[in-house]
């Protein structure tokens, strides 16, 4: 007994659409697009299935055309009956693939970040709880006087900020760019007045003065459903001639403001200037930030030692 | 052949995947379709979503057609404890040795079920594994640094609950939960036309046959995936989260309302953390463990995958039950956490 031809188009949509599905993924990798959509460590985990997919795709294509009824393992999936039925199953399964191929791919921005609400606090700033000996003063600058880490879990915030301290000015690399603005934000006084430069995307919030945006990024756990917007605030007299969504890169000094009614960093720009979206416009957390800095900053390192 | 209940909800779910992307064209009728902003935001995040799942959607159902052809029958049955409270305690650790999330878990845990799991450890499983286990652990210690108070209550509370309702589930269900009849039934008085196919199964199982069933269970799998994927993308992108905050400000609407975030953003448990460290400022430890707890437990896209495989009456069941005993767990451990991290500061 041979395989009835409704269930043989069945398997042949199944098996297209799998094999849709493999060919996507790869074209997405081909394209370099997966960082819209996954964090790094994710997208080595979904390249990982085009195969089987492609085996399993190809296992059902061969099933429909020569399978024999018998051979179906029926126990459970049944295959849908009924008009309606179908239509709505299989274009539900339709629906990522229209997407997928009609629109392009694209990055979230300020709109979203709207939706989620902005972030201004990249660490917990209750470091003043317990604040460091201001009087250790900034003219003989003992690094591990001036940044004591509150507990252990603040140990690596405290760490870069000694070495952040050091250079003459600091730029935000994307690699670590949350800990970055968190260790300068936890500690905040010796920082002020230092240089610094960062990149980001224009955000406004609603009824923001007209010298001020907020310079702006997503970081990325898994994917962008859970992708928190984070901002610093920059004060810019031409801030007005920025639109939302422009990327820019941001020279400055850090300065503080209240925000809220709680403290926040600003940066007062000295120069704004406007630049193309970086190829990777998502940042993600670093398990190690202070080995990535050392990494960036080779020479720094030695200079960290002979301070201590 | 009986045609699954599944089927029947389908057609009444699906008008909505249309009426959602029509309401936001309609919207901005003046902008062309494919440019307009608020749709390239869903589709951003639809894909995302549905990319992340699906690695781990393959993951568990290649796991569970392995399991199907290489695990015999009488192997879980011996396994199974005799104690009802030994069952759920291992129940609640064996996502320490099956680290897989809340996407591949349904298929896995369908499969032991078939295979004589019974169904209060399975049910502990499906709500414990997706928290209990060394990867959430980790992330969540790393997103709450100096509170580590809230992952040790995080994972407490997973194990109080999940324990719970398997030792309710013993106590009051003891039917079979699956909508699937269990085929495995021993007996020798079984008619021998109708259920036997399963025994030459193993006899005659060829590779095609293993793709063919792999890729039907992913099938049934996906479009649970891709209508939580979209319903969870247009929810985000549509509504703002600072109107919502707006609504739990109260003390009980906290839990509510950080309960009603959980199931309708459809995290994955490794970055639930992150998103709830964001709402530190605005709540106590409470409505955020309600939130750490109930959302790797039940949201969106799980609950239509559970609605895949169990019987409509037990899922709803379980959904409130969960609600109820998070709700609490998560009350009494805010009022325990609060004074430990007032004395820390």
């Amino acid at each position: 007994m041979t395989l009835a031809f409704k269930s043989r188009f069945h398997y042949l949509f199944r098996a297209s659409w799998l094999a849709a599905l493999s060919f996507y993924i790869m074209h997405l990798n081909e394209k370099g697009s997966l960082h819209y959509y996954l964090v790094p460590h994710l997208q080595k985990l979904l390249l990982l299935c085009p195969v089987p997919l492609l085996f399993i795709a190809f296992g059902m294509a061969w099933h429909a055309i020569t399978g024999g009824a018998e051979q179906v393992c029926d126990c459970e999936h049944s295959l849908p009956a009924g008009f309606l039925r179908n239509t709505g199953i299989y274009g539900l399964l339709v629906i990522p693939l229209i997407f997928a191929f009609l629109m392009p791919d694209l990055a979230l921005g300020s709109d979203m970040a709207a939706k989620k609400g902005m972030n201004y606090a990249f660490s917990e700033a209750d470091i003043h709880r317990k604040p460091p000996d201001k009087t250790a003063s900034l003219q003989s600058p003992n690094l591990n006087e001036l940044f004591v880490a509150k507990d252990s879990y603040n140990a690596e915030f405290a760490e870069l900020a000694k070495r952040l301290y050091l250079l003459p000015t600091i730029e935000v690399d994307s690699s670590i760019f949350s800990e970055t603005i968190g260790a300068i934000q936890m500690y905040k006084q010796p920082f002020l007045n230092k240089k610094i430069t960062l990149q980001g995307f224009v955000f406004r919030e609603k009824g923001m003065q007209a010298d001020l945006f907020s310079v702006s990024r997503f970081l990325m756990m898994c994917c962008p459903a859970d992708a928190t917007p984070f901002g610093v605030m920059v004060q810019a007299n031409n801030a007005s001639s920025f639109p939302n969504d422009a990327w820019v890169e941001i020279q400055g000094t850090v300065q503080e403001t209240t925000m809220n009614g709680k403290e926040t960093l600003q940066i007062k720009a000295s120069r704004i200037q406007k630049i193309n979206p970086p190829a990777s416009p998502y940042i993600y957390t670093n398990p190690d930030s202070v080995a990535e800095f050392e990494e960036l900053h080779p020479d720094n390192a030695a200079k960290v030692g002979n301070k201590q | 052949m009986k045609v699954s209940n599944v089927y029947k909800i389908l057609p009444l779910l699906f008008p909505v995947i249309f009426l959602i992307p029509a309401l936001v064209v309609s919207f901005h009728s003046q902008t062309r379709l494919l440019s307009n902003p608020q749709l390239q935001q869903i589709k951003t995040l639809f894909i995302g979503i549905f990319l992340e799942a699906f690695p781990f959607l393959l993951l568990g159902v290649l796991l569970s057609s392995l399991l199907q052809i290489l695990i015999k029958d009488e192997w879980i049955r011996r396994l199974n404890p005799k104690n009802p409270v030994l069952g759920v305690l291992m129940g609640s650790t064996l996502g320490l040795i099956l680290p897989i999330c809340e996407c591949g878990m349904i298929p896995v845990v369908r499969r032991l079920m078939l295979k004589g799991m019974p169904a209060y450890i399975a049910v502990t499983f499906i709500l414990s594994g997706p928290i209990l286990n060394p990867i959430v652990f980790a992330a969540t210690l790393v997103a709450f640094r100096s509170h580590p108070e809230i992952t040790l209550a995080r994972m407490g509370l997973a194990m109080a609950v999940s324990v719970s309702i398997g030792l309710i589930v013993y106590a009051f269900y003891p039917k079979n939960p699956l909508k699937q009849p269990l085929q495995h039934d021993h007996s020798p008085s079984e008619p021998a036309g109708s259920h036997h196919h399963d025994h030459h199964h193993h006899s005659t199982q060829t590779w095609t046959s293993f793709f063919v069933h792999a890729g039907n269970e992913l099938i049934d799998m996906s479009k649970y995936l891709v209508l939580g994927a979209f319903v969870t993308a247009c929810i985000q992108s549509l509504i703002p989260h600072q109107e919502l905050l707006a609504l739990g400000s109260g003390p009980i609407t906290s839990y509510l309302f950080m309960m009603g975030l959980a199931f309708m953003l459809s995290l994955c448990s490794t970055s639930d953390a992150f998103v709830a460290s964001a709402f530190m400022h605005s709540f106590s430890a409470g409505p955020l463990l309600s939130f750490l707890v109930l959302g790797p437990m039940l949201d969106f896209k799980s609950l239509l995958m559970m609605l895949g495989a169990f019987r409509f009456k037990f899922v709803i069941w379980l959904c409130l039950l969960l609600v109820v005993l998070v709700f609490i767990g998560s009350a009494a451990a805010d009022f325990l956490i609060h004074p430990i991290s007032m004395e820390r500061n």
